[in-house]
């Protein structure tokens, strides 16, 4: 064609005409109906959900910036962690901010302060209700206020309002958490995103009968205590809504944001940043510390070891992991840290208490026999194991089958929001099954909802061989919102049976993982790499195929000793003891006796000495000594106490849950303590917001988890009609064109 | 001399004509859509009518819009200011958002209960929501289910989402008691720019109403 064109090079005027005349025509039509290609340098990927952003020199900006700030000191096995919010508001308007952010399962939060500028307010902890009317009161009144509180033990919300234009607030939290140490490698984990969480349907054709009246009366009694919770209006911003079974939904899904690497000069996530710097006092020395995902940087100092994050800015769609291990290969067999009660004298009459930490290690197994097993693994098929955690959890599955005796017994439950088993009964672990086996985990795809009860069902009801050791193996991300429910079944229907969790994926619900496991009196673990399969797996089968450490009892030297866990559980190989105590002050300072452990291993009596006056001393020579006033161990007793009763409250009848409710409520405003029932909450007493200017409310983004494909399906809904016709239409203008051109050549010949 | 501009002559007069067909073509193509999407609504309609009447009369068959179809009317959609009503069908497939709006994914298990509380419905953006550009706030939508129950909804707020970096989370809703709770929120969502000329867009146009 344009050939044609270019080879007539004498062209009336009239033709000319015509042709400009039809697409300077073409072009207004072009112009008219789209116009909203003139504005298509704006990042529409940004502006979605309602977020509010700035145009400047350098492009466009979000309205609300948060920095996340983790400063960690680790002392033996808890961490105390200084974690800083802070909030920019760049707008001209008053924000309110809303995070919702993930806290490791056992954080025990424990202050509170916001700082504007040079003030300081330091937060109080309150009952969660009055809390939430004190926020929306100060809220309207135009002070500035900020609440934090608990959703799950794993997910907090931050709700900050009035904040200024231009102005930047810093919310700092304090919290203690404990580091895992498993196989003499000790760990400490930092859950930088979530992992979106499913919400079943209240009438899902999945939910059993048996559902029991308890979770219900759970549900019932969360509603009224939550009756006009949701202070802020959030379903713009994509929030779920509340069900039947979940009752705050809207509270535990927040709006989540993927980006890819678009533009490489701007930090991943423009509304969040996150720094991080650890601080690991031992007075051991150590070795392998290594991060398991990020890239840090090491700096010896004395008897510290500093670690921070090599890139100033780091994504925050996986969780930060470090490992470490002692020099010596040989973790020490016991450690005790004290605490007394606190002496600023708050409560002069109050009987004041002592608490302690105690952790041991039981002795390595030298030579055991291997027990039958009959191993049911759960593989969680669910949409939000889409892409890399389907591939991770496949893996793990294969690992573990090769793993297996030939004794052994083993069947494959996947579940989506239906459920599916590889036999209808366990099947022994010979090498037909096993590839029977491989060939059907080949054709799972990951897809749908995330119905786990049923799964979970199938495998503690299925008919049990008497002769082997029944383990179920969970395999999944824990992405679901109905955890209450869900360990009320495990907790119901257990029996002999170990439920072991497995969390894959780049940010499992570690709450789940470790409540599941405790429940289900199993062991849990991360997988957060394909590479970590093997070794993971390894030592899991390598646990469960020994004998177990039971009937253990420790003696204490002292009466009327309060510890925590009340029941102690088996121990699996390579796994430490760690009980938190509190017994009252009495005539002797200190306990300056002996504690007296014992239990059996494969039918051998096994029993153990901890003089404590040692084991403080130990302690005192480290640099723990400048803050053993404050080492967390009240603390921690309290959190584990907490976390005793509200296990308890799930069990119990309607009237002794409110009971424990006001338990929780005491212990917790005792120890200033966020928990179900209460929150900080810290309001600056001067007006900053005049009562005519409006409060525009900011939803913070979380970053979906890497590798993560989850997506809510939506329709393709272009067709490109407009296509057709103006490819017609071009066509048509040649058309006439080239035939103005022939005619007038025809009459020039003439 | 002669021959040649002759051949080429008769060349460009070939490919006119070619052009000319092409562009009849390509026309009654985009034509062809958009009628075929105008009028399936008139068979829906009636479909949905009839469905009534069955429905009423206890029978449980589907009825069906033409014989070979594989979709069926769930809800009606009606923009008052614009005088304008569509049937909503089952399912949000290509083939399905050929003929009119579809109900999305997430709703289709609770449809025959009518247990969702929210509605997220989708159609194409130059076919039967390229009305949603002209929506503004305050706008009333009424949907009407199998039912009979009918709601009228107010645009509450639009959004534009990029489906590659964003996600849409909603989840169903239902009161404890109540068996046909009341829907909190419609949904409509269909694709961005409007008046494209491109047949996949990963930008959606979303309009909440409550």
């Amino acid at each position: 064609m344009k050939d044609t064109i270019s080879v007539t090079p004498t062209q009336s005027q009239l033709t000319a005409i015509i042709t400009w005349v039809l697409i300077a025509y073409l072009i207004t039509i072009v112009k008219v109906t789209a116009q909203e290609l003139t504005i298509e340098n704006i990042p529409y990927q940004d502006i979605s959900s309602g977020s509010l952003y700035f145009k400047s020199d350098e492009g466009y900006f979000p309205a609300l910036t948060q920095n996340s700030d983790y400063q960690v000191s680790v002392n033996g096995l808890l961490a105390r962690v200084n974690f800083t919010q802070t909030f920019k508001n760049s707008s001209d308007d008053f924000l309110e901010a809303v995070y919702a952010f993930p806290l490791i399962d056992d954080a025990a939060v424990d202050s509170m302060v916001m700082e504007i500028g040079e003030r300081r307010i330091i937060g109080k902890i309150k009952e969660k209700h009055q809390a939430q009317k004190l926020y929306k009161k100060a809220k309207k009144q135009g002070k500035k206020v900020s609440l934090v509180s608990e959703q799950r033990p794993n997910l907090f919300t931050t709700k900050l309002a009035n904040i200024a234009p231009g102005e930047t607030i810093k919310i700092s939290l304090s919290y203690l958490q404990s580091i895992t140490l498993n196989d003499e490698t000790f760990s400490l984990r930092i859950p930088l995103t979530l992992t979106p969480r499913f919400i079943p349907s209240v009438n899902g054709n999945n939910i059993s009968s048996n559902i029991s009246p308890k979770s219900k009366e759970i549900d019932k009694e969360k509603k009224n205590t939550n009756d006009g919770v949701n202070t802020t209006k959030i379903n713009v911003h994509g929030w779920a809504l509340n069900n039947a079974r979940v009752i705050d939904a809207s509270e535990i899904t927040p709006f989540q944001t993927r980006r890819e690497t678009f533009n490489k000069h701007e930090s991943e996530n423009q509304q969040q940043t996150v720094t991080l710097a650890i601080n690991l006092n031992t007075i051991l020395p150590l070795t392998d510390v290594l991060s398991r995902y990020h890239r840090i940087d090491k700096t010896q100092f004395n008897d510290k070891l500093s670690i921070s994050l090599s890139d100033s800015k780091i994504l925050l769609n996986q969780d930060f992991v470090l490992q470490w291990k002692l020099a010596q290969g040989e973790t020490p067999k016991a450690a005790f840290f004290q605490q007394s009660d606190y002496i600023s004298g708050s409560m002069p009459n109050h009987e004041g208490y002592h608490y302690g930490l105690l952790m041991l290690m039981p002795p390595k197994q030298v030579y055991a026999q291997a027990i039958n097993k009959d191993v049911i693994y759960i593989i969680d098929t669910s949409g939000s194991m889409g892409g890399v955690a389907i591939r991770q959890a496949k893996q793990s599955l294969i690992t573990a089958l090769d793993l297996l005796n030939s004794h052994d017994s083993f069947n494959i439950i996947s579940f989506d929001d239906d459920t599916h088993s590889l036999f209808s009964l366990s099947k022994l672990a010979n090498v037909d099954n096993i590839k029977k086996a491989k060939h059907w985990l080949s054709n799972l795809k990951a897809g749908g909802g995330t119905n786990m009860y049923p799964a979970i069902e199938q495998a503690l009801q299925s008919a049990q061989n008497e002769n082997s050791y029944r383990q179920v193996i969970f395999i999944t991300d824990g992405s679901v919102g109905n955890e209450a429910e869900l360990f009320s079944l495990i907790d119901r229907n257990l029996a002999n049976t170990r439920l072991h969790t497995i969390g894959i994926g780049s940010a499992p619900n570690g709450y789940f993982m470790s409540q599941a496991a405790k429940i289900g009196r199993g062991t849990y673990r991360y997988i957060g790499n394909i590479n970590e399969v093997k070794e993971q797996m390894t030592t899991l089968f390598n646990q469960i195929g020994k004998p177990l450490m039971q009937d253990i009892k420790l003696t204490w030297p002292v009466a009327q000793v309060e510890t925590f866990p009340e029941h102690l559980p088996d121990l699996y190989s390579g796994q430490p003891l760690l009980v938190s105590a509190r017994w009252q002050k009495g005539v002797d300072k200190d306990i300056k006796q002996v504690i007296r452990v014992s239990g059996t291993l494969a039918s051998t009596a096994w029993q153990e000495q901890v003089d404590i006056t040692k084991e403080k001393k130990q302690a005192v020579n480290g640099d723990s000594s400048q803050n053993t006033s404050d080492n967390g161990v009240a603390q921690w007793w309290a959190k584990q106490k907490i976390n005793h009763l509200s296990l308890l409250q799930r069990r119990s009848s309607t009237q002794i849950k409110t009971e424990i409710k006001a338990q929780i409520t005491q212990l917790a405003l005792k120890h200033h303590l966020v928990s179900p029932y209460t929150s900080f909450i810290a309001i600056e007493e001067k007006v900053s917001r005049n009562q005519n200017k409006t409060l525009k409310s900011e939803g913070i983004k979380n970053l979906m988890p890497k590798g993560s494909t989850q997506i809510i399906p939506l329709a393709n809904t272009a067709l490109g009609v407009l296509g057709y016709f103006y490819f017609s239409l071009l066509l048509i203008v040649v058309a006439i064109f080239l035939r103005l051109l022939t005619r007038n050549d025809f009459e020039k010949s003439c | 001399m002669l021959n040649l501009k002759l051949k080429g002559k008769k060349l460009a007069c070939y490919v006119s004509a070619f052009c000319l067909l092409a562009a009849l073509t390509s026309f009654a193509h985009g034509g062809y859509i958009l009628t075929k999407a105008h009028f399936a609504q008139f068979l829906l309609n009636k479909a949905w009518q009839q469905q009534t009447v069955e429905d009423n009369l206890g029978n449980s068959n589907k009825v069906k819009p033409w014989p070979w179809a594989d979709i069926y009317p769930v809800a009606k959609l009606s923009f008052d200011r614009f005088n304008i009503t569509q049937i909503v069908l089952n399912n949000d497939s290509g083939q399905a958002l050929a003929f009119g709006p579809g109900l999305n994914r997430i709703n289709i298990t609770n449809i025959k209960s009518e247990s969702s509380s929210v509605f997220v419905i989708s159609a194409h953006n130059d076919t039967h929501f390229s009305i949603l550009s002209e929506l503004q706030l305050n706008d009333s939508v009424t949907l009407t289910l199998k039912s009979g129950r009918s709601q009228t909804f107010k645009v509450s707020n639009t959004a534009i989402m990029d489906i590659k970096t964003d996600q849409l989370v909603l989840f169903n809703n239902y009161g404890y008691r109540e068996r046909k709770p009341f829907i909190k929120e419609l949904v409509l969502v269909t694709c961005y720019p409007f008046h494209s000329v491109n047949d996949e867009s990963t930008l959606r146009y979303i309009v909440y109403l409550s």
